[in-house]
Protein backbone atom coordinates (compact mmCIF):
# COMPACT_ATOMS: atom_id res chain seq x y z
CA UNK A 1 0.00 0.00 0.00
CA UNK A 2 2.84 2.26 0.87
CA UNK A 3 4.33 2.34 -2.69
CA UNK A 4 0.75 4.43 -3.79
CA UNK A 5 1.34 7.32 -1.82
CA UNK A 6 4.35 9.44 -2.63
CA UNK A 7 5.93 12.81 -1.15
CA UNK A 8 4.11 15.85 -2.26
CA UNK A 9 8.30 17.03 -2.96
CA UNK A 10 8.14 13.77 -5.30
CA UNK A 11 6.97 15.78 -8.01
CA UNK A 12 7.84 15.62 -11.68
CA UNK A 13 9.12 19.34 -11.83
CA UNK A 14 11.39 18.74 -8.33
CA UNK A 15 13.10 15.55 -9.21
CA UNK A 16 16.25 16.08 -9.89
CA UNK A 17 17.08 14.74 -14.17
CA UNK A 18 20.59 13.10 -14.21
CA UNK A 19 22.49 13.87 -17.18
CA UNK A 20 22.63 10.79 -20.03
CA UNK A 21 25.62 9.93 -21.66
CA UNK A 22 25.54 10.35 -25.17
CA UNK A 23 26.92 7.92 -27.97
CA UNK A 24 30.64 8.29 -28.00
CA UNK A 25 30.83 10.24 -24.91
CA UNK A 26 33.65 9.56 -22.51
CA UNK A 27 32.41 9.53 -18.60
CA UNK A 28 33.80 12.16 -17.14
CA UNK A 29 36.91 11.71 -14.97
CA UNK A 30 35.78 11.49 -11.72
CA UNK A 31 34.71 8.43 -12.04
CA UNK A 32 38.18 7.28 -12.02
CA UNK A 33 37.59 7.52 -7.98
CA UNK A 34 35.17 5.82 -5.56
CA UNK A 35 33.04 9.18 -5.78
CA UNK A 36 29.98 9.00 -7.42
CA UNK A 37 29.22 11.73 -10.05
CA UNK A 38 26.03 12.21 -7.94
CA UNK A 39 28.28 12.21 -4.58
CA UNK A 40 30.75 14.83 -6.29
CA UNK A 41 27.93 17.24 -6.99
CA UNK A 42 27.19 16.60 -3.29
CA UNK A 43 30.54 18.00 -2.58
CA UNK A 44 30.60 20.86 -4.64
CA UNK A 45 27.24 22.07 -3.26
CA UNK A 46 28.27 22.04 -0.15
CA UNK A 47 31.59 23.69 -0.26
CA UNK A 48 29.32 26.07 -2.18
CA UNK A 49 26.70 26.15 0.38
CA UNK A 50 29.59 26.77 3.62
CA UNK A 51 30.72 30.00 1.24
CA UNK A 52 27.55 31.15 0.87
CA UNK A 53 26.54 30.43 4.61
CA UNK A 54 29.83 32.55 4.99
CA UNK A 55 28.90 35.18 2.97
CA UNK A 56 25.11 35.24 4.39
CA UNK A 57 26.68 35.60 8.09
CA UNK A 58 28.73 38.47 7.27
CA UNK A 59 25.47 39.94 5.28
CA UNK A 60 23.50 39.53 8.84
CA UNK A 61 25.81 41.64 10.36
CA UNK A 62 25.62 44.43 8.39
CA UNK A 63 21.95 44.76 8.59
CA UNK A 64 20.73 47.80 10.86
CA UNK A 65 21.28 46.90 14.59
CA UNK A 66 20.15 48.98 17.55
CA UNK A 67 18.67 49.01 20.88
CA UNK A 68 15.03 49.11 21.59
CA UNK A 69 14.17 52.01 23.16
CA UNK A 70 10.28 52.28 23.53
CA UNK A 71 10.03 56.05 22.70
CA UNK A 72 6.01 56.62 22.25
CA UNK A 73 4.94 53.15 23.02
CA UNK A 74 3.07 54.91 26.28
CA UNK A 75 -0.21 52.92 25.10
CA UNK A 76 1.38 50.49 23.23
CA UNK A 77 3.44 47.55 24.13
CA UNK A 78 4.84 46.09 21.49
CA UNK A 79 6.07 42.10 21.37
CA UNK A 80 9.00 40.08 19.45
CA UNK A 81 6.93 37.83 17.07
CA UNK A 82 8.94 35.42 17.06
CA UNK A 83 9.49 35.28 20.65
CA UNK A 84 6.12 36.22 21.85
CA UNK A 85 7.67 38.32 24.31
CA UNK A 86 7.25 42.32 25.05
CA UNK A 87 10.71 44.02 24.28
CA UNK A 88 12.33 45.45 27.03
CA UNK A 89 14.06 49.23 26.97
CA UNK A 90 17.90 48.69 26.05
CA UNK A 91 17.36 45.32 24.33
CA UNK A 92 19.21 44.60 21.16
CA UNK A 93 16.80 44.46 18.09
CA UNK A 94 18.04 43.92 14.39
CA UNK A 95 16.08 46.21 11.94
CA UNK A 96 15.17 44.45 8.46
CA UNK A 97 14.78 46.56 5.40
CA UNK A 98 10.97 46.31 5.54
CA UNK A 99 11.45 47.63 8.95
CA UNK A 100 9.69 45.16 10.65
CA UNK A 101 12.35 44.15 13.90
CA UNK A 102 13.20 42.13 16.47
CA UNK A 103 15.24 40.56 18.92
CA UNK A 104 18.91 39.82 17.76
CA UNK A 105 19.23 36.51 19.72
CA UNK A 106 15.40 35.58 17.92
CA UNK A 107 15.78 36.89 14.22
CA UNK A 108 19.67 36.20 13.41
CA UNK A 109 19.13 32.33 13.74
CA UNK A 110 16.33 32.07 11.11
CA UNK A 111 18.01 34.43 8.74
CA UNK A 112 20.99 31.98 8.97
CA UNK A 113 18.30 29.80 7.50
CA UNK A 114 16.16 31.50 5.58
CA UNK A 115 17.37 35.36 3.95
CA UNK A 116 13.25 36.68 4.63
CA UNK A 117 11.60 38.48 6.88
CA UNK A 118 9.55 36.00 9.13
CA UNK A 119 5.90 38.89 9.45
CA UNK A 120 5.88 39.70 5.80
CA UNK A 121 8.26 37.31 3.82
CA UNK A 122 9.87 40.52 2.25
CA UNK A 123 13.28 38.57 1.14
CA UNK A 124 16.15 40.50 2.78
CA UNK A 125 17.76 42.06 -0.06
CA UNK A 126 20.67 41.30 -0.94
CA UNK A 127 21.07 43.64 -3.93
CA UNK A 128 20.67 46.72 -1.53
CA UNK A 129 22.64 45.02 1.11
CA UNK A 130 25.88 44.33 -1.54
CA UNK A 131 25.63 48.32 -2.00
CA UNK A 132 26.64 48.89 1.83
CA UNK A 133 30.33 48.43 2.15
CA UNK A 134 29.56 46.68 5.30
CA UNK A 135 33.71 46.17 5.13
CA UNK A 136 34.16 49.73 4.95
CA UNK A 137 33.78 52.36 8.04
CA UNK A 138 31.03 53.06 10.42
CA UNK A 139 30.17 56.07 9.11
CA UNK A 140 28.75 54.27 6.18
CA UNK A 141 26.79 52.09 8.46
CA UNK A 142 25.40 54.98 10.15
CA UNK A 143 24.06 56.23 6.97
CA UNK A 144 22.36 53.20 6.12
CA UNK A 145 20.98 53.42 9.37
CA UNK A 146 19.99 57.19 9.30
CA UNK A 147 17.77 56.48 6.16
CA UNK A 148 15.98 53.54 7.27
CA UNK A 149 15.11 55.88 10.70
CA UNK A 150 13.61 59.00 8.31
CA UNK A 151 11.89 56.34 6.81
CA UNK A 152 9.93 55.70 9.46
CA UNK A 153 8.86 59.41 10.81
CA UNK A 154 7.08 59.99 14.15
CA UNK A 155 6.29 56.32 14.25
CA UNK A 156 10.29 55.89 15.58
CA UNK A 157 10.09 53.32 17.87
CA UNK A 158 13.50 52.36 17.94
CA UNK A 159 17.18 54.28 18.73
CA UNK A 160 19.61 52.43 16.66
CA UNK A 161 23.56 52.44 17.72
CA UNK A 162 26.29 51.28 15.22
CA UNK A 163 27.98 49.24 17.79
CA UNK A 164 25.18 46.76 18.33
CA UNK A 165 26.58 44.69 15.55
CA UNK A 166 29.29 43.49 18.50
CA UNK A 167 26.80 42.06 20.61
CA UNK A 168 26.54 38.37 21.09
CA UNK A 169 23.46 36.64 19.07
CA UNK B 1 13.87 38.33 26.09
CA UNK B 2 13.98 35.06 24.93
CA UNK B 3 16.56 32.87 26.85
CA UNK B 4 18.77 30.42 25.29
CA UNK B 5 19.13 27.24 23.56
CA UNK B 6 16.16 24.65 24.37
CA UNK B 7 14.31 26.21 26.46
CA UNK B 8 13.40 29.17 24.03
CA UNK B 9 11.47 26.83 22.11
CA UNK B 10 9.26 25.29 25.36
CA UNK B 11 8.82 29.04 26.33
CA UNK B 12 7.04 29.83 23.84
CA UNK B 13 5.26 26.38 23.69
CA UNK B 14 4.09 27.21 27.06
CA UNK B 15 2.74 30.77 26.12
CA UNK B 16 0.80 29.85 23.21
CA UNK B 17 -0.79 27.09 25.26
CA UNK B 18 -1.97 29.61 27.63
CA UNK B 19 -3.19 31.57 25.05
CA UNK B 20 -5.36 29.33 23.81
CA UNK B 21 -6.65 28.17 27.33
CA UNK B 22 -7.38 31.70 28.61
CA UNK B 23 -9.39 31.94 24.54
CA UNK B 24 -10.21 28.60 22.76
CA UNK B 25 -10.12 29.54 18.99
CA UNK B 26 -13.28 28.19 17.00
CA UNK B 27 -13.03 25.04 14.91
CA UNK B 28 -10.13 22.85 17.37
CA UNK B 29 -8.86 22.57 20.47
CA UNK B 30 -5.76 22.09 21.91
CA UNK B 31 -3.64 20.48 25.03
CA UNK B 32 -0.75 18.39 25.56
CA UNK B 33 -0.50 15.17 25.69
CA UNK B 34 1.47 14.81 28.35
CA UNK B 35 1.42 17.59 30.47
CA UNK B 36 5.24 17.17 31.36
CA UNK B 37 6.10 17.38 27.48
CA UNK B 38 5.52 20.96 26.10
CA UNK B 39 7.16 19.68 22.58
CA UNK B 40 3.75 17.30 21.62
CA UNK B 41 0.44 18.39 21.46
CA UNK B 42 -2.63 16.75 20.57
CA UNK B 43 -5.35 18.95 18.69
CA UNK B 44 -9.23 17.99 17.95
CA UNK B 45 -10.28 19.70 14.67
CA UNK B 46 -13.53 20.11 13.91
CA UNK B 47 -14.94 19.26 10.50
CA UNK B 48 -15.68 22.34 8.90
CA UNK B 49 -19.05 23.07 7.93
CA UNK B 50 -20.31 22.81 4.50
CA UNK B 51 -17.58 20.51 3.39
CA UNK B 52 -17.54 16.72 3.29
CA UNK B 53 -15.75 16.57 6.59
CA UNK B 54 -18.59 18.56 8.16
CA UNK B 55 -19.54 16.47 11.55
CA UNK B 56 -16.49 14.49 11.77
CA UNK B 57 -13.74 14.93 14.88
CA UNK B 58 -10.22 14.53 13.30
CA UNK B 59 -7.64 14.12 16.47
CA UNK B 60 -3.97 14.70 15.39
CA UNK B 61 -0.84 15.12 17.16
CA UNK B 62 2.00 18.03 16.52
CA UNK B 63 5.28 17.49 17.34
CA UNK B 64 7.43 19.84 17.57
CA UNK B 65 11.17 19.98 17.15
CA UNK B 66 13.71 21.11 19.73
CA UNK B 67 14.25 23.71 17.44
CA UNK B 68 11.27 25.36 17.26
CA UNK B 69 10.21 27.68 15.99
CA UNK B 70 13.36 27.85 13.53
CA UNK B 71 12.04 24.77 12.51
CA UNK B 72 8.32 23.57 11.99
CA UNK B 73 6.27 20.94 13.92
CA UNK B 74 5.04 17.92 12.17
CA UNK B 75 1.31 17.05 12.33
CA UNK B 76 -0.15 13.60 12.05
CA UNK B 77 -3.78 12.66 12.46
CA UNK B 78 -4.31 10.06 14.75
CA UNK B 79 -7.90 9.51 13.50
CA UNK B 80 -8.44 8.01 9.57
CA UNK B 81 -8.76 10.55 7.55
CA UNK B 82 -8.68 10.77 3.51
CA UNK B 83 -7.49 13.29 1.99
CA UNK B 84 -5.22 14.37 -0.37
CA UNK B 85 -2.85 16.17 0.87
CA UNK B 86 -2.45 13.65 4.03
CA UNK B 87 -0.41 10.61 3.96
CA UNK B 88 -1.52 7.20 4.58
CA UNK B 89 -0.15 7.35 8.11
CA UNK B 90 -1.59 10.45 8.57
CA UNK B 91 0.97 13.10 8.33
CA UNK B 92 -0.22 16.32 6.85
CA UNK B 93 1.70 17.93 4.00
CA UNK B 94 1.03 21.10 3.62
CA UNK B 95 3.63 23.45 2.22
CA UNK B 96 3.82 25.80 5.58
CA UNK B 97 5.12 22.82 7.76
CA UNK B 98 8.05 22.54 5.34
CA UNK B 99 11.22 24.19 5.94
CA UNK B 100 12.20 26.71 3.10
CA UNK B 101 15.09 25.31 1.11
CA UNK B 102 18.55 25.43 3.25
CA UNK B 103 20.38 25.58 0.19
CA UNK B 104 18.07 27.71 -2.14
CA UNK B 105 18.49 30.35 1.44
CA UNK B 106 14.84 31.04 1.38
CA UNK B 107 14.41 32.72 -1.93
CA UNK B 108 11.97 30.40 -4.11
CA UNK B 109 8.10 30.03 -2.83
CA UNK B 110 8.99 31.34 0.78
CA UNK B 111 5.88 32.80 1.03
CA UNK B 112 4.25 29.29 1.05
CA UNK B 113 7.29 27.78 3.94
CA UNK B 114 7.68 27.78 7.36
CA UNK B 115 8.42 31.39 8.91
CA UNK B 116 8.77 31.47 13.05
CA UNK B 117 6.00 33.68 13.46
CA UNK B 118 3.65 30.55 13.02
CA UNK B 119 1.94 29.18 16.04
CA UNK B 120 0.01 26.34 16.81
CA UNK B 121 -3.09 28.46 16.32
CA UNK B 122 -2.44 29.50 12.82
CA UNK B 123 -1.04 25.90 11.74
CA UNK B 124 -4.38 24.16 12.61
CA UNK B 125 -6.22 26.53 10.81
CA UNK B 126 -4.33 25.92 8.21
CA UNK B 127 -4.79 22.69 8.36
CA UNK B 128 -8.90 23.42 8.43
CA UNK B 129 -8.47 25.51 5.42
CA UNK B 130 -6.62 22.86 3.85
CA UNK B 131 -9.73 20.50 4.52
CA UNK B 132 -12.09 22.93 3.19
CA UNK B 133 -9.78 23.22 -0.10
CA UNK B 134 -7.85 20.06 -0.78
CA UNK B 135 -4.46 20.68 -3.23
CA UNK B 136 -4.57 17.77 -5.69
CA UNK B 137 -1.86 19.11 -7.28
CA UNK B 138 0.55 18.12 -4.65
CA UNK B 139 -0.43 14.53 -3.58
CA UNK B 140 0.50 13.21 -0.58
CA UNK B 141 -2.46 10.40 -1.21
CA UNK B 142 -2.39 9.98 -4.82
CA UNK B 143 -5.62 7.92 -4.78
CA UNK B 144 -7.42 10.44 -2.91
CA UNK B 145 -6.10 12.95 -5.36
CA UNK B 146 -7.51 11.03 -8.26
CA UNK B 147 -10.61 10.97 -7.28
CA UNK B 148 -11.12 14.32 -6.01
CA UNK B 149 -10.25 14.93 -10.01
CA UNK B 150 -12.19 11.66 -11.70
CA UNK B 151 -14.67 10.22 -9.40
CA UNK B 152 -16.34 12.87 -7.01
CA UNK B 153 -18.54 10.56 -5.47
CA UNK B 154 -16.15 7.30 -4.42
CA UNK B 155 -14.03 10.36 -2.32
CA UNK B 156 -17.07 11.07 -0.72
CA UNK B 157 -17.72 8.03 0.34
CA UNK B 158 -14.62 7.54 1.53
CA UNK B 159 -14.34 10.90 3.76
CA UNK B 160 -17.88 10.34 4.68
CA UNK B 161 -16.48 6.89 6.30
CA UNK B 162 -13.84 8.63 8.16
CA UNK B 163 -16.31 11.00 9.40
CA UNK B 164 -18.77 8.18 10.66
CA UNK B 165 -15.93 6.42 12.35
CA UNK B 166 -14.50 10.04 14.20
CA UNK B 167 -18.17 9.84 15.65
CA UNK B 168 -17.84 6.53 16.55
CA UNK B 169 -14.28 6.82 18.46
CA UNK B 170 -15.38 9.88 20.18
ZN1 LIG C 1 12.21 37.83 20.39
ZN1 LIG D 1 8.96 42.42 7.20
Amino acid sequence: MGDIFSCCYATPENTPTRQLLGPGEQPPPYHDTFLTPAMMRHLTLSEEAQLRLAQRLALIQALPAGVYDGANTDYKRMECVICMTEFILGEPIRILPCMHFYHIPCIDPWLRRSFVCPSCLAPVDTALLSAISFQDNQVEDRNVEDISIHSRNDSLLLNTTPEVSALPF
Amino acid sequence: MASKGLDQGALLLKKQLADLQRSSVDGFSAGLVDDNNLFVWEVLIVGPPDTLYEGGFFKAHLNFPKEFPLKPPKMKFISNIWHPNVYADGEVCISILHEPGEDKFGYEKASERWSPVHTVESVVLSVISMLSDPNPESAANIVAAKEVRDSPAEFKRHVRKCVRQSQDNL
